[in-house]
């Protein structure tokens, strides 16, 4: 494996005037990578250049260690890729796609009828398998393209939205396994979404898009790390005291729509706050350190990208 | 949903090669196409046209033999029909080299326009799952993400109708030429009509190419999967009709039909003009009835306009490419 799954240079994407990718230069490590950005930003289109499903307009890439451009079939046979949208063949039954993605990646007949039943049997799905797909529901169809995508056990996955449309047990479900294939097996994930939960929930690192441009590529511990100093205190009563408390210190504080109390106190712990409520004689139910670190540096960094546009 | 869970295993085989994809692309295509009804009872009559045009191959070997059922029933016919058939009997017996060739050439020409025929409506069938069905369903995101190239996909479309005609028209030709030559008297017929299999498998080859590459660039014009089949239809039957009408106006517009194309290829490869020169000139009896034969009345005996089919044929094949080229993207 080497030391980046994927490494990018200047890649750039335009379609006639817009650029769907500006100038993009990253260097992502083996490991599950979330691809975070609103609908739009350029995720899928990454994905899709790295894959060679478009082409670039200019700028370099590599994945695996591998240029693309120059060796697309050997970087096909090592990813594996589950798009957005539906792009079954209609009228085969769900068995015979997985096997038949299995052949088109090289596995010999027997081979590919196997392991299209043991992913089958890995992502969930029961006797619906003998079914034709045109007769899936949106769930299934999701587990189904998540089969087709690792069948051929690809070093690394592309995986465009997998949860969309899938009830929370499915997508918990989904989740764990994508999870799994890098905790147990050493397969790299790159997850697109714009959805938070799901991407800080499986993945290490993450790649903030917007706009065609990487916003912000760190692990998300360091991120979150850096909207420390932000808290939420869940008391049962007293809230006006503790508001007065905060503001006495020259803290920041506020009521949220809960009844939480969130307040700016501009340290990496949470040990002042404890030590000014048990002064206080105040015990806090709960104190949750910077719960929405990421989601507000996500919504700072698209915030940040419209103002330097406009 | 399975009641259990299997674990993930990583997979410690030999991926196979490319050819081996391709193939994969082409089973999968030609194993869709089988499912259908329709192909599978125009697969049928063509092999039933195998078997008839088996059935008179076998009976011109058996003119030869005195005391077989075809040469007694040949007696028994009428004085005008018999000395026709006892010229071509005496004409196999004096030249059977030439007149086996003839004989074949002629029975090979003449079939190859009714398994054309077979071979235009099996495509008419198959179009709509070739490729506007991967590009309706956009399946073709699937295959892009594979291990397989864009030239790839479409060598494993084109195997599928190339396979797919070949078994309702390559097949069928030269197992009726098998079966005549071995059910013929002597297995010399083989040897002798030899060039007649190998004219007529070269215009069938030919063909076929020709016809698939068509068929997949029609496939590809629309993702709606019955508007392929509507544009294939319109495609044959517009191109006859332009084809009629430039025989009372320009010339060149014939060739704006792919039928008429081919059915040019066919004159020139299997030359029924000039066997019909060597019957005048060769075969008593027959020869000399056929001398008053007027050739200019009949398509099949006049000068074929060869080159302009080849040119034409080009034309359809480059503009076939090109639509693939620019329609069949995965985005």
């Amino acid at each position: 494996m080497p030391e980046y799954v994927i490494q990018t240079e200047g890649l750039t994407k335009r379609f006639g005037p817009q650029r769907a990718l500006d100038a993009v230069s990253v260097a992502i490590p083996p490991g599950p990578i979330g691809l975070l950005g609103p609908n739009g930003a350029g995720k899928s289109t990454f994905m899709k250049c790295l894959l060679q499903l478009m082409p670039s307009t200019s700028g370099k890439a590599q994945v695996l260690g591998m240029e693309v451009g120059r060796v697309g079939r050997e970087i096909r046979t090592r990813v594996g890729y589950t798009p957005e949208q539906d792009c079954h063949i209609p009228g085969m039954l769900g068995c015979e796609y997985v096997a038949y993605c299995a052949q088109l990646s090289g596995l010999p007949y027997q081979a590919a009828r196997q392991r299209a039943h043991e992913m089958l049997d890995f992502v969930g799905m029961g006797q619906e398998r003998y079914r034709k797909i045109d007769t899936y529901s949106t769930g299934m169809r999701q587990r189904l393209k998540l089969a087709q995508a690792i069948v051929h056990d690809p070093e690394i996955i592309f995986l465009d939205e997998p949860t969309n449309g899938l009830d929370p047990n499915g997508r918990e479900q989904i989740l764990d396994l994508i999870r799994s294939l890098w905790l147990e097996h050493g397969i790299s994930v790159v997850l697109s979404s714009h959805l938070l939960n799901d991407v800080q929930r499986i993945c290490d690192q993450i790649v903030i898009i917007a706009l065609g441009k990487v916003l912000e590529h760190d692990t998300i511990a360091n991120l979150t790390a850096r909207r420390s100093g932000a808290a939420e205190v869940v008391v049962a009563r007293d809230q006006d005291q503790v508001h007065a408390l905060f503001k006495r210190q020259g803290w920041q504080s506020e009521q949220l729509p809960n009844g939480h109390i969130k307040v700016e106190h501009a340290s990496l712990e949470i040990n002042p706050i404890l030590e000014i409520l048990h002064a206080a004689h105040i015990t806090p139910l709960e104190i949750l350190p910077s719960p929405n670190a990421l989601e507000e540096l996500f919504v700072q960094a698209l915030n940040t990208a419209h103002e330097s546009v406009s | 949903m399975s009641l259990y869970r299997s674990a993930y295993q990583r997979w410690k085989g030999e991926h196979l090669g490319i050819w081996y994809r391709r193939f994969a692309i082409a089973a999968n295509g030609f194993q869709n196409a089988w499912a259908n009804k329709w192909v599978r009872n125009i697969v049928m009559a063509a092999w039933l046209f195998c078997l008839v045009q088996t059935a008179l191959l076998f009976g011109i070997g058996q003119l030869l033999v005195k005391d077989s059922v075809i040469y007694t029933l040949v007696e028994q016919l009428q004085p005008q029909l018999q000395t026709l058939a006892n010229g071509l009997m005496s004409w196999i017996v004096a030249h059977p080299e030439i007149s086996v060739r003839s004989t074949y050439s002629f029975l090979f020409y003449f079939f190859a326009g009714w398994f054309k025929v077979f071979s235009l409506i099996l495509i008419a069938l198959i179009i709509p799952a070739l490729i506007s069905r991967d590009l309706a369903s956009k399946a073709i995101i699937i295959y892009s993400s594979r291990a397989i190239s864009r030239v790839d996909y479409f060598l494993g479309k084109f195997m599928t109708v190339f396979a797919l005609l070949s078994v309702a028209w390559l097949l069928p030709v030269c197992t009726a030429w098998l079966l005549g030559g071995l059910l013929a008297p002597d297995w010399s017929f083989l040897w002798h009509s030899r060039m007649a299999l190998f004219k007529s498998a070269t215009y069938i080859t030919a063909a076929i190419g020709f016809l698939s590459l068509l068929a997949m660039g029609v496939s590809a014009l629309s993702m709606k999967e019955k508007s392929a089949t509507v544009y294939w239809v319109v495609l044959w039957v517009l191109g006859n009709v332009i084809s009629n009408i430039g025989r009372q106006t320009e010339p060149w517009l014939r060739h704006l039909s792919f039928n008429y194309n081919l059915e040019q290829l066919a004159l020139k490869l299997f030359q029924p003009r000039v066997e019909l020169t060597l019957l005048q000139e060769n075969v008593p009896v027959i020869g000399n009835l056929l001398r008053g034969v007027r050739v200019e009345r009949f398509p099949m005996f006049q000068d074929p306009h060869f080159n302009g089919a080849v040119i034409a044929c080009l034309a359809m094949t480059i503009l076939a490419i090109l639509i693939l080229h620019m329609k069949v993207k995965p985005e």
